[in-house]
């Protein structure tokens, strides 16, 4: 049976308020609980992100983006530049779950599946971890894990099926997440969010011109963070090799023919001539 | 591959391809054509998605899945493992193989290219004329002909630059597991790795069944023996040094 794929304008879709996440990680620690996923050993690192990246086990993680600003203290004797302090500003990242995802066009058989309601699932059972959904995913997502298949977040499909938001919004205490259908959520960022900077709308249409999950902020982080976090054009970044593949498998079967009739004339005068 | 002499009683015959040649070279025909087969499904799956299809029915009915919905994922799956496996034994075997000629001074391939280069690219042009449209080969030409002709060497770049290119992706890919450019980056690399070697392939296969050539493929397949008279006029400087 063929499961329709919903519109870019259909299905649902996360607003993500940057400006609401205090980086408490309990969105992580929900994905990790409902998902069944292993806990991932804390590593040491010069940051607050950990694990450091996805993983095959970590499919949502909250990345503590730091920056260099001057800030303002105000005091009762006058005002006090505070020259290179450090800015934190901590981004719950997980799939974007494209509107038309390249990971499931890219996917060899069919593994990864969209749902009625848009989520982007990979179905482990079929997955024979080629990676291309990772050389295809312009968010660098997908994750190997130690079977050799490939995992990413599932937008808790078993979840939403059921009328249940997933676990990461259901259990943010600062509502950072704001999990709605597409069509309410264009109506919200075009109105209780419309002094916010937006990623996720009007995209390429290598990742079919949206995602669903859409990240808003003020415009002081959303400079800071969007550019590091997110390509501008999330566009196909495997192009090379699409291309060689392109040309070079049907320009091997041409040369192919061309060397098999080259072969043909040869032998032909050989029995013609009775010499070469 | 040293010219050993056996006399006959009408045509006289050398030993040119050894025993121990052939049967690498029958080695490296099989695993390449694993490789090719198991690494074409992969990417280029809707070509080859009937044999993931056939391999893959009975394998997904013997490991309890339905073969309706997991035949080609079953097919796929198995491919891949294999490709994993014959890649790193082909490029072990090839690397100890390469070793054991170098190391007993047995390379020659390289002797063509000691020519100075206007000379190589005579005889290359010569050598793809005669092959392409016919025609001989001018006797100043020819009597300088070594083991492996300069275009065959030219060839060969192919499959040096591919089994690399090969190598130090695969490798990378599956003991590494690099994530995100990197992954791509060696994916491209292993894609191009297979195109390169794939042109020294088609251009192998054809000097191979070429009429001039046959008297050597037959040798490679039977027991590496070749008449003088072939050998004399297909490579007479190699023929001169070994006599």
């Amino acid at each position: 049976m063929k499961v329709p794929k919903p519109g870019a304008r259909e299905g649902v879709a996360v607003i993500v308020n940057l400006d609401n996440c205090i980086g408490c990680r309990a969105c992580q620690i929900a994905c990790q609980e409902w998902n069944g996923r292993k806990a991932v050993k804390t590593q040491f690192s010069p940051t607050f992100t950990n694990p450091q990246d996805l993983t095959a086990d970590s499919w949502k993680v909250v990345f503590f983006k730091e920056f260099s600003v001057t800030k303002l203290l105000r005091l009762a004797e006058g005002d006090i530049e505070l020259k290179d302090t450090v800015e934190v500003v901590p981004v719950p990242y997980n799939c974007m779950h494209c509107a038309d995802s390249p990971c499931a066009r890219a996917c060899p058989v069919g593994a990864i599946k969209v749902s009625p309601e848009g989520a982007v699932v990979i179905e482990s059972s079929e997955c024979v971890g080629c990676g291309y959904c990772l050389a295809a995913c312009p968010y660098d997502v997908p994750r190997k894990g130690s079977d050799g298949k490939y995992y990413k977040c599932s937008f808790c499909v078993d979840r939403i099926q059921v009328g249940r938001e997933p676990a990461c919004v259901e259990v943010c205490p600062t509502n950072v997440f704001t999990f709605t259908s597409m069509s309410e959520a264009e109506k919200l960022l075009a109105s209780e969010f419309k002094d916010k900077k937006v990623y996720g709308l009007n995209l390429d249409g290598y990742v079919g011109g949206r995602t669903r999950w859409i990240f808003v902020a003020s415009k002081d982080a959303a400079d800071k963070v969007f550019p590091a976090m997110f390509p501008e054009k999330a566009e196909n970044v495997n192009e090379v090799r699409d291309l060689a593949n392109e040309f070079a498998l049907p320009g091997l079967g041409v040369l192919a023919l061309g060397m098999l009739g080259l072969l043909g004339l040869a032998w032909l005068r050989y029995r013609r001539n009775g010499s070469h | 591959m040293g010219a050993t002499e056996v006399r006959g009683m009408e045509e006289k015959k050398i030993e040119l391809l050894s025993a121990g040649y052939r049967t690498w070279h029958l080695a490296n025909l099989i695993m390449f054509s694993l490789l090719l087969v198991t690494g074409l499904s992969l990417i280029a799956l809707p070509w080859l998605s009937w044999l993931a299809y056939a391999v893959g029915t009975p394998l997904a009915t013997l490991s309890g899945l339905d073969p309706d919905a997991y035949a080609v994922t079953a097919g796929v799956q198995l491919f891949r493992t294999l490709h994993r496996l014959f890649g790193p034994i082909w490029g072990a075997v090839t690397i100890a193989y390469f070793l054991y000629l170098l190391l007993s001074n047995r390379i020659v391939i390289h002797r063509a290219l000691l020519k100075p280069i206007g000379v190589q690219l005579r005889e290359a042009f010569y050598v793809a004329k005669a092959y392409s449209i016919g025609g001989e080969i001018p006797e100043d030409v020819r009597r300088h002909m070594h083991r492996h002709n300069v275009l065959a060497v030219y060839a060969n770049a192919f499959l040096v630059i591919g089994f690399v290119l090969l190598g130090i992706s695969g490798i990378s890919i599956m003991f590494f597991t690099p994530a995100g450019d990197l992954h791509r980056l060696m994916i491209v690399i292993h894609n191009i790795g297979f195109y390169s070697i794939m042109l020294f392939v088609l251009s192998h296969i054809f000097a191979s069944l070429h009429p001039r050539n046959f008297w050597l493929a037959s040798a490679m397949f039977g027991n590496g023996m070749v008449s003088e008279k072939h050998a004399r006029e297909d490579m007479p400087a190699y023929f001169n040094e070994k006599k």
